[in-house]
C-alpha cells in the first residue's frame, strides 16, 4: 500500500517541537478515546438505570403477591 | 473528507478564531493538529528536513500574524497549508535550494539516528527516494492527498489547478512510486 508507505515516512521524521522538545508520534484521534469515553459511560449508566428499573419492578411485584 | 478531517477542520477554525481575538494558547490545539502535517507540506517542496523544519516555525508566526483576515466558514486546514506551502515557495525560490548528494546523505543519516529498526529505516529511505523522483507539484498532491488529508478540490484550491487535474497527477505520481518500488524490491 503506497499511501501507508507515505504515511509511515512522513510519520518517522524527527519534527522539532514548536515548544521546545522534540514531537514524538503524532497525537493519534486523541478526541476519539474521549468520544469513546463518553459513549462507554452513557451505556454504564444507561446499564445501571436499566437495573434499578428492573429491580423497583421486582419489589412491586413482590408486595402485590 | 471523512469525520475526523471535518473534525479536525473545525477545532483549526475555532483555533483561528481565538488567536485572532487575542487568545494566544490557542496555536498549541493548531500545533497538535496540524504541525506534522505542515512539516510534510514544506519538506515535500523543500526536500530538506533542516528547512522544512523552519518552515513549520514561520508557519506559526505568520499564523499569529494573519489570523485577522481569517473568514469563518472557510477551509482552516487549507488555509494554513497554503500558509506552509508559501512560505516555502518564497524560501525555495531565494536559495534556490540544490541538493546535494553530501546533504542528502547528511539527512539520511539524522534520519536514521531517531530509528531503531533496520528494516524499517530502509523501507522509509525507499519511499523518501520514491517521493524524490517525482516533479514538485506531483510532491505536493501525494502529501496533501495522502498525509494531510485533503480532497482532490481542495488541493486544486491551493495549487491553482483544476480537480480534475489533481486526480490525473495523483494517479500517475502514486504509480510511478509503485513502480519504483517495485522495481527496488526486484533488485
Amino acid at each position: 500500500m503506497i499511501e501507508k508507505k507515505i504515511r509511515d515516512f512522513y510519520n518517522s521524521l524527527p519534527v522539532s517541537d514548536s515548544f521546545g522538545e522534540t514531537q514524538e508520534k503524532p497525537d493519534k484521534s486523541s478526541w476519539l478515546f474521549g468520544v469513546c469515553g463518553a459513549v462507554a459511560a452513557m451505556v454504564a449508566l444507561l446499564v445501571v438505570l436499566i437495573k434499578a428499573c428492573l429491580s423497583d419492578n421486582a419489589d412491586e411485584d413482590d408486595e402485590n403477591e | 473528507m471523512d469525520f475526523e478531517n471535518l473534525f479536525e477542520n473545525a477545532e483549526c477554525e475555532r483555533a483561528i478564531l481565538r488567536i485572532a481575538g487575542g487568545d494566544k494558547e490557542a496555536l498549541k490545539v493548531i500545533y497538535e493538529r496540524m504541525n506534522r502535517k505542515i512539516y510534510a507540506v514544506a519538506y515535500s517542496i523543500l526536500r530538506d528536513f533542516a528547512t522544512a523544519d523552519d518552515v513549520t516555525q514561520e508557519t506559526y508566526v505568520k499564523i499569529m500574524e494573519n489570523a485577522f483576515s481569517y473568514r469563518k466558514g472557510t477551509n482552516a486546514r487549507s488555509w494554513i497549508l497554503s500558509i506552509a506551502r508559501n512560505l516555502s515557495i518564497d524560501i525555495f525560490r531565494h536559495r534556490r535550494l540544490e541538493f546535494s548528494v553530501e546533504e542528502a546523505k547528511q539527512d539520511e543519516v539524522s534520519h536514521e539516528e531517531g530509528r531503531f529498526d533496520e528494516g524499517e529505516v530502509l523501507a522509509s529511505m525507499e519511499v523518501k527516494r520514491a517521493l524524490d523522483i517525482l516533479d514538485p507539484e506531483e510532491r505536493q498532491i501525494v502529501t496533501l492527498r495522502v498525509y494531510a488529508g485533503l480532497r482532490h478540490r481542495e488541493i486544486g484550491g491551493l495549487l491553482g489547478i483544476t480537480e480534475e487535474n489533481t486526480k490525473k497527477k495523483y494517479q500517475r505520481a502514486t504509480a510511478k512510486m509503485r513502480d519504483f518500488l517495485e522495481r527496488k524490491e526486484a533488485k
